[in-house]
């Protein structure tokens, strides 16, 4: 069970991971985020731009209505 | 907690790893005072109010060398305005004075110093801009503008630094120091 949602399947580049970065950013750290995109372009950009930001792909699944589901584990550094 | 126009109006610089959410808020909490006028002051301002920082002590009305088209700076960016304390000086021109968190702008490069800095060496290293080249003002508004930005955000702090232009690049110098503080010369 996801900490917290957000659907960016509305957004188009850089919005899309801008939502996500704000979302992953307002959680705890470990805190889990369940992401519903749709499209190539998040698809491959997204969870590139978590790793890169030190978070954790957990899953990331097709869905039958043609979104895909990303899981994403949050993970802040100390400062 | 940021407002849903400047999420679209900021989301490039949020992508930034140094930057992100929390940082755009800090650009955003820290207005700069604005001491004297230059061509590359005007430039600093111009990066600075575009990024979100708010900036007093320069003209409302769009009065600024070669900025936006002559758009008045608070309609360019609703965030320009100063509603609280600097959190920081830039001094664009010559003959001011400043304390605090200071960025002084000169013909040659620009200094930048933390709030703890010795004043005297400050001023030391401010003194040392005259030994340059005059730098092109774009180069060194937009570069005074990122020393700023950096210092809003936490990432440069403490002792007087120095950057130079020469030889047609941007130089960072060891800072002179003052007398009191020998060892650093």
């Amino acid at each position: 069970m996801p900490d917290a949602r957000i659907d960016i399947t509305r957004e188009i580049c850089p919005m899309t991971y801008v939502r996500v970065k704000l979302a992953l950013e307002g959680l705890p750290d470990g805190a889990v985020l369940e992401v519903r995109l749709k499209g190539a372009e998040p698809l491959k950009n997204v969870p590139r731009s978590a790793k890169e930001d030190g978070h954790e792909v957990l899953s990331l699944d097709a869905l039958d209505d043609g979104t895909s589901r990303l899981v994403l584990r949050a993970h802040h550094p100390e400062p | 907690m940021l407002r849903e126009d400047q999420v679209q109006r900021y989301g490039r610089q949020i992508l930034l790893r140094e930057v992100g959410g929390k940082g755009q808020a800090r650009l955003l909490e820290r207005p700069v005072r604005v001491l004297g006028r230059s061509d590359a002051g005007d430039v600093a301002v111009a990066y600075l109010v575009a990024a979100g920082t708010a900036v007093s002590g320069v003209p409302r009305d769009g009065a600024l060398t070669g900025f936006a088209h002559g758009v008045p700076l608070d309609t360019f960016n609703v965030d320009a305005a100063a509603d609280r304390p600097p959190f920081a000086t830039l001094v664009a021109g010559p003959g001011e004075a400043a304390s605090g968190v200071v960025v002084i702008l000169g013909d040659a490069g620009l200094v930048f110093a933390g709030p703890d800095a010795c004043r005297a060496c400050l001023d030391a290293a401010a003194a040392g801009l005259r030994a340059g080249e005059p730098a092109d003002a774009v180069v060194l508004g937009s570069l005074a503008a990122l020393v700023l930005q950096r210092l809003a955000l936490g990432l440069d702090a403490g002792e007087p630094s120095v950057i130079c232009w020469r030889d047609g690049a941007l130089h960072t110098d060891e800072a002179p120091r003052c007398p009191a503080h020998p060892s650093k010369i």
